[in-house]
């Protein structure tokens, strides 16, 4: 029988690499160690490092998975953050079934983190610092424009989506959301993927695969990491479609952040009612949030605000080294000096 | 209602559900290999009853002739009667008006979903051959006009592949006109599901079978409730903290 490696005109390296890649375990397991401490409607709440430290919790996105913040011990956010002196909280989302379709963002961000936010105060006596990714750092905002916040940080953050070269905006500019998910109930998790893929086919398709052979005589823990990485990209939860419509709607077409007009249950959200101290922090090549969107922010809080750029992508911010060097000392820093 | 004469007998007179006589012939043969005793007899009386379908086929050759001369000069009058329209412009007319608007709507969305997806192919036809042209340009810049006499390394050949293509494809993708065509196929794949589901659920539920409408509005449903329970909730957590505030400063 003729072994893959043995295969005429076939590289071996490659073939290698790929069969130790498929003998890896198939499900992301958290990095840093956690513990469950309550159950909201929609999420359930882990706790990371002592409760008796300063509490922080972080809110992540709807799209994805949050374990790009866990990925590898020399790359976790939340174990830098642990190591930093706080207590961690994460808000996990549970992916919605069809039976929750209609669930809109006022159900996240008025039920769940409202509900996470007083548990954290309940537990600690104090409220929570709120930490924001992505998406979930609009819900921050959101939850932070209708409640007092001890303080925010947004990591990679859509505020002002009408700026140049906001590649999502300009696409989803004329979509009729409302249809597609009355098309498809709950969008799915790997359909979002295969879109966001989409917007850079050639770094994520050939340059990301192509490399592949350079893994067949690496480490382990470098296969592993490139597999996580793998398994993050393109396993992600299916999305709420009421929430997701809302989303893409207020955020994208009617960019509501910046020119107003988002209500949650009849509330208005507004970014000049956010008067908590505020860090933000962008990625200078970040092709799903552009600088200038993120950016944005400062113009609108009430709060003092710190912005940081990082050269990079999107996800150079959560994985990178520089990120790991420059940006996680400098917010604890801040953290610390409120 | 169908009188006495619209059937003609079914061997001699001519029929205007059957002008090719095929149902006549096997009426025919059936009846030939009824009465036949032996295998032999039923085969000469096939051949009888093939003969005389014959016989009388030539006879109503002319009147076949006539029928459909009739059949046409009836079309002719009521071509101009019918409406020169598209199908979206012919309201339901009798029994089951929501089915016909329905297959009107699949009909329509079909279209425009065609339309639309032969856009975007268009322009994705038109960004690979810019590519595969400005590819292979830079394929004989690199390695010369004899190509095809080199082996260049895969991993060069790709790395040329992404410098040329990407800036193409991120170009072609930041146009008005690419996001208005993906705009208007996904818009257009929407509203087709939509309707597809429509007349799925009709089918379902004319079988008392759970159809996605009914899902839908049981989840619907479950939301409103959430969201009373939630808004409750609320309340009396606002409560709590102004009762625990009194105590705190009590007046």
């Amino acid at each position: 029988m003729t072994r893959p490696t043995d295969t005429p005109g076939a590289a071996p390296e490659l073939q290698r690499a790929l069969a130790r890649a498929a003998r890896l375990d198939g499900a992301n397991q958290p990095v840093t160690p956690a513990e469950p401490v309550t159950e909201t409607d929609n999420a359930t709440l882990y706790r990371y490092g002592h409760a008796d430290r300063p509490p922080l919790l972080i809110i992540y996105s709807l799209v994805n998975r949050p374990a790009i913040l866990d990925l590898s011990p020399q790359r976790s956010v939340v174990r830098r953050l642990v190591d930093g002196g706080l207590c961690v909280y994460l808000l996990a989302w549970h992916p919605p079934g069809a039976a929750r379709r209609y669930l809109g963002l006022a159900d996240y961000i008025l039920g769940d983190i409202a509900e996470a936010v007083a548990w954290i105060g309940n537990a600690h006596d104090q409220s929570p610092h709120l930490l924001g990714v992505c998406q979930g750092g609009v819900l921050a905002l959101c939850h932070a424009a209708l409640q007092p916040c001890r303080s925010l940080t947004t990591l990679a953050t859509p505020v002002d989506t009408g700026t140049d070269g906001d590649q999502l905006a300009a696409l989803a500019r004329a979509i009729d959301f409302d249809a597609l998910v009355q098309a498809t109930g709950n969008p799915s998790g790997q359909g979002m993927a295969a879109v966001f893929a989409s917007l850079k086919p050639f770094a994520l398709g050939p340059q990301r695969y192509g490399g592949l052979t350079a893994l067949a005589d690496a480490d382990a823990a470098a296969v592993e990491a490139f597999m996580r990485m793998e398994r993050w990209m393109y396993d992600g939860p299916d999305l709420a479609g009421q929430a997701f419509a809302e989303f893409a709607r207020a955020i994208y077409q009617d960019n509501a952040l910046v020119e107003g007009g988002l209500m949650l249950d009849g509330q208005p959200v507004r970014l000049d009612r956010i008067g908590c101290p505020v860090f933000n922090a962008l990625a200078e090549d970040d092709h799903l949030v552009p600088p200038a969107a993120a950016a944005a922010l400062e113009r609108h809080v009430t709060g003092r605000c710190t912005t940081t750029a990082l050269p990079g992508g999107h996800l150079g911010l959560f994985i990178s080294a520089e990120a790991h060097r420059r940006l996680y000392p400098a917010l604890l820093d801040w953290l610390q000096a409120l | 209602m169908a009188g006495p004469d619209d059937h003609r007998d079914a061997h001699n007179g001519s029929d205007w559900t059957d002008p090719l006589g095929v149902g006549r012939l096997l009426l025919r043969s059936a009846e030939a290999m009824e009465s036949a005793r032996s295998p032999a007899e039923a085969i000469n009386r096939l051949v009888a009853a093939i003969d005389a379908e014959r016989a009388a086929q030539a006879e109503r050759g002319n009147s076949l002739d006539a029928l459909l001369k009739h059949w046409a000069d009836t079309l002719r009058v009521i071509g101009p009667v019918l409406p020169d329209t598209d199908i979206g412009d012919i309201p339901a007319l009798g029994p089951y008006p929501r089915r016909q608007t329905l297959l009107r709507s699949l009909a329509e969305r079909s279209d425009t979903y065609q339309k639309a997806l032969a856009a975007h192919l268009e322009g994705l036809t038109d960004l690979t051959e810019s590519c595969l042209a400005a590819f292979r340009e830079s394929l004989i810049q690199r390695y010369g006009e004899d190509l095809g006499a080199r082996t260049a390394e895969p991993g060069a050949l790709i790395q040329c592949w992404n410098e040329t293509a990407e800036p193409r494809y991120e170009a072609w993708l930041a146009r008005a006109q690419t996001q208005d065509r993906i705009a208007a196929l996904v818009n257009a794949w929407s509203h087709l599901v939509e309707t597809l589901k429509a007349l799925a659920d009709e089918t379902l539920e004319s079988l008392g079978l759970p159809s996605s409408r009914g899902m839908e509005d049981i989840s619907a449903e479950l939301q409103r409730q959430r969201r009373r329970h939630r808004r409750d909730i609320a309340a009396l957590r606002a409560e709590i903290e102004a009762l625990k505030a009194g105590q705190d400063h009590p007046s």
